[in-house]
């Protein structure tokens, strides 16, 4: 950390330092913020029942009543599009508790027993051949589709690089001379593993965390979009966008409101992501 | 050479079996009766024991993986619930589309993202790399089918340039078939190119401040020559194995590409078995997209020879 420039203020402003530093990660938190609040306060925000059908709004063009206008049976776009924030962050969240927790266990077990490294990454290379849409398509359409199904089926597909990356840190640990002392004197495994290894993870940890936050709000959104996702009695942005398809050319808005507020999240959790990258690690500050 | 591509291929075997594996497992390992999830929910027992004996599913596990595999390693992918017709030649049917996509998305992507890549390292911190640098980020978080909304609204809708949407065989004509290709493949290319951009970026910036680099400035030599042959070359292996995994991208960015604009592909076949419930078809996608995936990354694992003579195992 730098010192405060001369001619601030004397208390260093923490928050205007940080802006100064990682405007990325500013920008990127506060669009995250933005997007955890619609899901919270959806049924404040939401002007309607983003279920309520209603024949007159079909199709119905944006207006200070019908915000983001009315989709195919009348429905408001814009109370569905609030609503649909809840799917994209439980499945986000979801997905990076699943992933990560997962990833953590087989990377921990490949970096400390040999055998099963063998064993477990051969398996992980088999799974990373597999373009993760196509892997949850098929998990998907063989346990039915619902929001658990969804967190569970992206969950697995992200699991090899997590381990990738946790038994890249284990293996590189192990080398060092602390680790090695430690296991010489005798430290019981689990003190090593809690003292040692879990803490040096989670720098990134964090960092790849967001970048399977962001990989996951979209791979639901395009799950749900080609009709293997969200179950249409639940809006999210893949199954609006879905929706509005086949009547794009004469009511975009159906598809470009729910868009927009899909890629502004997955643009904020980004921009976290890289902000998070340039604080932990110091090499790419410097290439700025 | 030959002896280094066959021992090469030798090594993706393993990589293989593993996805065959996994695939066929899945049937096995799903909590719940597959064939009642895949039979819908308005079945009978008939259609469920129908799709549990076309699948094998009554059968022992290691009995049927052999009859499956075998039949595979012939080049025989099962039999689609729905049409009955075999999946291997379901798949054969709509291979030129999502091959003639696939193609050009990966040469728009290559031809945007390495000058650009490139540029921005060299004119590091100016507007060209800032500018880069934004699309990079952009490019990752625009779902493909809203950037194809997007192209669709502004060049079909509104200029009413390209067509809005459909695909026209190359046999019927390059223009057509050009015309129709330009719009999905352009949306493709611009997602992938933010990935391969961000990568040249970082390797070029690194390559930029070798002495060589220098040395070769000192001399007089072109800042065109400077930045093909001598910075280029030698961050030429991190940008081809990133053009390698971004295959996987592009993998699934077809199979939403061909839902928006109504290519009838392997991507299109895959939705309508997902909405079928036709598990051999998407059993059948899947290994061969895979292996695809493989296959690509074997060739930019031996490419890298080409760029790099100190490589030789």
């Amino acid at each position: 950390m730098s010192a405060t420039p001369a001619g601030t203020a004397a208390v260093p402003d923490g928050l205007a330092r940080i802006w100064r530093k990682h405007p990325n990660l500013v920008i990127g938190a506060a669009m995250f913020a933005a997007a955890v609040v619609a899901a919270l306060a959806a049924p404040w925000l939401a002007t309607v029942d983003p279920q309520a059908i209603s024949p007159f709004d079909r199709l119905r063009e944006p207006s200070a009543e019908f915000w983001f206008g009315g989709d195919l049976v009348g429905r408001d776009v814009y109370s569905r599009t609030v609503f649909g924030a809840r799917v994209s962050l439980i499945v986000g969240i979801g997905v990076v508790i699943g992933g990560l927790s997962l990833g953590l266990v087989v990377g921990l077990l490949s970096g400390f027993v040999r055998w099963v490294d063998q064993i477990l990454m051969r398996v992980m290379d088999g799974l990373m051949a597999i373009p993760s849409i196509l892997l949850a398509v098929a998990l998907i359409s063989l346990t039915g589709a619902s929001l658990k199904n969804i967190v569970i089926a992206i969950s697995i597909a992200e699991v090899p690089r997590v381990a990738r990356l946790v038994r890249s840190v284990v293996l590189a640990l192990k080398e060092q001379p602390y680790v090695e002392a430690a296991i010489t004197s005798g430290t019981s495994f689990p003190l090593i593993l809690w003292r040692h290894i879990l803490p040096n993870t989670v720098a990134p940890l964090l960092v790849q965390g967001t970048y399977i936050f962001a990989s996951a709000v979209l791979t639901e959104a395009i799950l749900s979009f080609i009709g293997a996702g969200t179950p249409p009695s639940t809006p999210s942005w893949g199954n609006i966008i879905a929706e509005g398809r086949t009547v794009f050319s004469i009511a975009p808005h159906i598809v470009l409101f729910p868009g927009l507020a899909l890629s502004f999240t997955v643009l904020g959790v980004n921009l976290l992501g890289d902000g998070l990258r340039d604080v932990f690690d110091p090499r790419f500050v410097s290439r700025k | 050479m030959l002896a280094v591509v066959i021992r090469r291929l030798f090594a993706t075997i393993p990589v293989m079996a593993v996805v065959a594996i996994i695939v066929f497992s899945l049937l096995y390992l799903t909590p719940g009766d597959p064939a009642a999830v895949l039979a819908g929910e308005q079945a009978t027992a008939e259609d469920i024991e129908r799709i549990r004996a076309s699948l094998g599913l009554d059968e022992p596990y290691l009995v049927r993986f052999g009859q499956w595999i075998g039949g595979v390693l012939q080049g025989d992918l099962g039999t689609s619930i729905f049409s009955r017709r075999p999946v291997m030649e379901l798949i054969l049917q709509r291979l030129e589309p999502t091959v003639a996509l696939t193609i050009a998305s990966l040469l728009i992507a290559v031809l945007i993202a390495i000058p650009l890549g490139v540029i921005a390292a060299w004119r590091s911190g100016g507007i060209v790399d800032r500018l880069a640098m934004s699309f990079a980020v952009l490019g990752f978080s625009i779902p493909v089918f809203v950037l194809s909304y997007l192209l669709i609204a502004l060049v079909s809708v509104e200029l009413k340039w390209l067509p809005v949407q459909g695909y026209v065989p190359i046999a019927y004509g390059f223009g057509p078939f050009a015309r129709h290709l330009i719009l999905p493949a352009l949306s493709l290319g611009i997602i992938n190119a933010a990935l391969i951009a961000r990568i040249t970026r970082a390797t070029m910036l690194d390559v930029l401040s070798q002495d060589y680099i220098r040395a070769a400035r000192a001399k007089g030599l072109s800042v065109r020559r400077v930045l093909v042959r001598h910075a280029l070359k030698n961050a030429a292996v991190p940008i081809v194995t990133v053009i390698g995994i971004s295959f996987a991208l592009l993998i699934s960015g077809v199979v939403v590409t061909e839902t928006v604009f109504n290519i009838p592909g392997l991507g299109r076949l895959t939705v309508d078995a997902i909405l079928r419930r036709d598990y051999p078809v998407i059993q059948g996608v899947i290994l061969v997209f895979s292996a695809t995936y493989v296959v690509v990354n074997l060739i930019v694992d031996l490419s890298y020879r080409l760029f790099d003579p100190r490589i030789q195992q």
